[in-house]
């Protein structure tokens, strides 16, 4: 009646006792991400200097197409950039529909995703926050990510 | 003079005693952690002191400084003396365990006899804690436990009977005294496998833990509980836990047996309890629960048939060896 | 006549005014057990069970009006939302119903891709299933094996589509981005090593008896039943119907892939389980087949940015993790759908526990809602 089964299920666990366990310690240990893992979505930075200069030219287009209606831009006539641009993190799903209709690809998608907060205002970002940490070049797109993993990162261990 | 004296020994017994369950209970638990978590390919509680050791003294008086909540229409006389009644039983049966030839806090002569009616006690405080709350899934789980303890005392008691017949006598240290020449588990292996499975089943430990079962009425008879009682109900069961193993090791496994000095007799009964205590946490991480009345069918149509052709055999054989002896 | 004596005259008893009731025991939203925010209330005699009445609605989101104010590309991240253990199946239907819809074309690299996808996720589905099963009859191992070698699955999809639970990866006419560099050794080794876990489970929990007792001849399912109830997938098949959606209507290239459908024979617990166990070997022969004959081309097909579809109203279907998702799609002629209804495999299987536990211990009601698999993402939209 009761025999081999019940023998081969203890056998299983005694394996797994003598082996090595396969979790990390966090947070002294981290988990590295993918290179299109969803994380904060970040301004795309020409000149950071002597005084920032953003791509975004405040078209508002990325207001208009955003399904849970979390960005806010404000533009005065005439000027260039943006002179507000306010993202409610509490509300965005990272669905990066943002991204994608941008015409001027002035969006970023990084891999932070260790973001707390005490209240829910705490999540709302405006646009000094949400600036990358390095700049935009047209050609060398592929360095300026590998750039901003490594900054987060640092930043995290601090 | 003297007599304040010896009160005051037999007190000191006491308290040594008491302050060696605590700390037991908080080992077991300890190691109960780690060991499923290694069996689980993680590794169990880690920050506190080396190893995680000091988790538990966290744990226990996290839930001393937590609000005592007493739910309106409780039968307010059961619900706050069921968890005192469920240290009984262990308190008692605890002053009777002998460590080494001559570390035991009191010795009489039917020793075994005691302990095993005792036991019987225990059921009593988990009754209690289900009527007394005011609760359907609490009622579920008492009566499920009291059908549950009452059919596995039976067999768990005969089995012991087997070793009785071999040692003649129904003191612990006598027992273990007889076993000398061949620990009683080579002999009466029916009557071992019988004993550790009917004991698993009296304190509630996975795969017979109906009375507490979690995943049908969340925690059973302990639902209403919080705070400092239910730490007590806890505790008991690893202590009833380390006192099942304990008698194993003395009554089958030879106790002491190869020291008689009263430092290497202590060590090695300890050792020999931790191993039984290893496999009941080894078994209680691989294997899913009985249902009630397929256990109830395990109980009464299996072991206790079992436990009685061990006994009819063993007192032929006794008496068989006995003629044989004196002719 | 025997008591009668001259003192006094006796009085004969009724017994039949005592109110007499079944015990009534809530198993309320708040249970370890139950998949989800979950509520039902049971009369029970004793241990018995006589009938249940369950409460859904706890996590109603109102999925389909907000489908009517929002475009067609802004509704597709909320599709993920339903069944949230197996995200991709839904999004792939969805995205199906708007093709037929506006008669899109998709390219056959970006079906191969998103049958690699889906079948990925039904075996994610399917541990997840495994190990809320072991905790149901109360082995606590099964359900972190379970997650544990989910976890080498979800590393592929995260290379892949940049998510681990909600991937928004498929896009109407294609799939988001091309396949990375590295992404065809990970998934050869994938294939290699996951075997030996399926043979781990077998010795853990499949093989034993404790097990099989608890879940053998407990709440059977006869196949005249389930098609009154309107059951699909897994639990349609355990009961011996050879209906999956994916060999009679094949979609996205079904056709051109070799695989078995397994059935049950006696409609118990333990054929269902026995099938998706079955179930996960037959999807890894697919992703190998998929991945060794993936053709070259677009990734996606040419739409326009703001999608019309003309007036119209479809329905499509398609084989979830769970069973048969269909998305019922009214257009206008405008940006956003006059209505969409969707039709969840977990609506109908919860609403048969009631007729599939009567007369069974409570301990069985919970396997056999197990065994359903439902989710409550997925019932309650």
């Amino acid at each position: 009646m009761l025999g081999v089964g019940l023998v081969k299920g203890l056998k299983t666990t005694l394996r797994a006792f003598f082996s090595k366990p396969v979790t990390l310690v966090y947070p002294y240990r981290k988990v590295k991400i993918a290179d299109r893992g969803q994380g904060l979505i970040r301004l795309r930075m020409t000149q950071i200097e002597p005084s920032p200069v953003y791509k975004c030219t405040g078209c508002r287009i990325c207001e208009k197409n955003c399904p849970q209606h979390c960005i806010t831009v404000v533009k005065k006539e005439g000027e260039k950039q943006p002179e507000t641009y306010t993202v409610n993190y509490g509300l965005c799903m990272f669905c990066r529909i943002c991204i994608d209709v941008c015409p001027f690809d002035a969006l970023q998608q990084t891999q932070e995703h260790e973001f707390i907060g005490a209240s829910r205002q705490d999540f709302i970002r405006q646009k000094e926050e949400l600036q990358m940490k390095t700049v935009y070049i047209e050609e060398e797109k592929k360095e300026e990510i590998r750039e901003i993993n490594k900054n987060s990162q640092q930043e995290n261990k601090e | 003079m003297v007599w304040w004296i010896e009160l005051l020994w037999s007190l000191l017994k006491l308290v040594i005693a008491f302050a060696f369950i605590f700390i037991t209970a908080l080992i077991l638990i300890w190691m109960l952690r780690k060991v499923m978590g290694h069996m689980q390919y993680r590794r169990g509680p880690l920050h506190h002191g080396p190893h995680g050791m000091w988790q538990t003294v966290f744990d226990a008086i996290k839930l001393l400084g937590k609000e005592d909540i007493i739910p309106t229409g409780v039968d307010r006389w059961t619900f706050i003396w069921a968890p005192i009644v469920v240290f009984i039983p262990t308190l008692t049966i605890f002053a009777f365990l002998p460590f080494a030839e001559k570390i035991t806090a009191t010795n009489i002569e039917i020793s075994l006899f005691f302990v095993l009616a005792v036991m019987g006690l225990s059921i009593l405080s988990l009754l209690m804690a289900g009527w007394g709350s005011n609760n359907k899934y609490a009622l579920l789980g008492g009566l499920r436990a009291a059908a549950q303890m009452m059919s596995y005392e039976i067999p768990m008691i005969i089995s012991t009977m087997g070793v009785v017949l071999m040692a003649g006598s129904m003191n612990l240290i006598e027992i273990v005294r007889a076993q000398n020449h061949m620990w009683y588990a080579v002999p009466q292996i029916i009557g071992f496998f019988i004993f550790f499975t009917a004991s698993l089943a009296e304190i509630n430990s996975t795969p017979f833990d109906i009375p507490e079962a979690e995943s049908e009425i969340v925690a059973g008879f302990n639902v209403e509980y919080s705070g400092f009682r239910f730490a007590a109900f806890f505790l008991a069961e690893f202590v009833n836990l380390f006192i099942v193993c304990a008698l194993a090791a003395l009554l089958f496994l030879g106790g002491w047996q190869p020291f008689t000095n009263p430092v290497w007799g202590t060590v090695i009964f300890l050792a020999k309890t931790y191993v039984l205590i290893f496999i009941a946490m080894w078994i209680r991480s691989t294997f899913p629960r009985f249902r009630l009345d397929q256990f109830m069918d395990f109980g009464w149509k299996v072991l206790l048939p079992l436990s009685l052709a061990n006994l009819f055999i063993t007192g032929v054989i006794v008496l068989v060896v006995d003629k044989i002896r004196s002719v | 006549m025997d008591n009668e004596n001259m003192f006094y005259e006796e009085q004969e008893l009724v017994l039949d005014d005592l109110p007499k009731d079944y015990m009534e025991v809530n198993f309320g939203p708040h249970h370890p057990s139950t998949h989800g925010v979950f509520r039902f209330i049971a009369k029970v005699d004793g241990e018995k069970i006589i009938s249940i009445d369950p409460v859904i609605g706890y996590l109603h989101r109102g999925i389909e009006k907000m489908a009517e104010s929002r475009t067609y590309n802004q509704f597709k991240p909320l599709v993920d939302r339903l069944d949230y253990t197996g995200a991709l199946n839904n999004e792939l239907c969805y995205c199906l119903a708007v093709e037929k819809l506006m008669e899109i074309e998709v390219p056959e690299r970006a079906q191969a891709i998103r049958v690699i996808c889906a079948e990925l996720n039904r075996i994610a589905g399917h541990l997840i299933f495994f190990g809320a099963m072991g905790l149901e009859v109360g082995a606590f191992t099964p359900l972190l094996f379970g997650f544990l070698d989910r976890e080498l699955i979800l590393n592929i999809l995260e290379m892949l589509a940049g998510g681990r639970l909600t991937f928004n990866y498929m896009t109407i006419g294609g799939v988001r981005e091309d396949v990375p560099d590295s992404f065809r050794d990970k998934l050869d080794r994938f294939i290699k090593n996951f075997p030996v876990k399926l043979k781990r489970y077998k010795e853990l929990i499949t093989g034993n008896e404790i097990f099989i007792n608890r879940l053998k001849n407990v709440g059977i399912l006869k196949k005249e039943d389930l098609f009154n109830w309107g059951a699909s997938g897994p639990t349609l098949r355990g009961s011996g119907v050879r209906f999956d959606i994916r060999k009679v209507e094949p979609y996205s290239g079904y056709e051109k892939y070799d695989f078995e459908i397994p059935v049950g024979t006696n409609g118990d617990v333990l054929d269902r389980y026995l099938v998706r166990m079955e179930e996960i070997k037959q999807s890894i022969r697919i992703v190998e087949q998929a991945a060794n004959n993936l053709p070259s081309g677009d990734y996606t097909a040419k739409v326009p940015k703001i999608l019309k579809p003309p007036e119209g109203e479809i329905y499509y279907r398609n084989e979830g993790t769970k069973g048969e998702i269909g998305f019922y799609i009214v257009s206008k002629g405008d940006k956003n759908p006059y209505r969409l209804k969707i039709r969840t495999p977990s609506f109908s299987h919860i609403n048969m526990l009631s007729f599939a536990a009567s007369g069974n211990y409570i301990a069985d009601a919970i396997v056999i809602l197990g065994s359903f698999d439902t989710v409550m993402g997925s019932c309650d939209r």
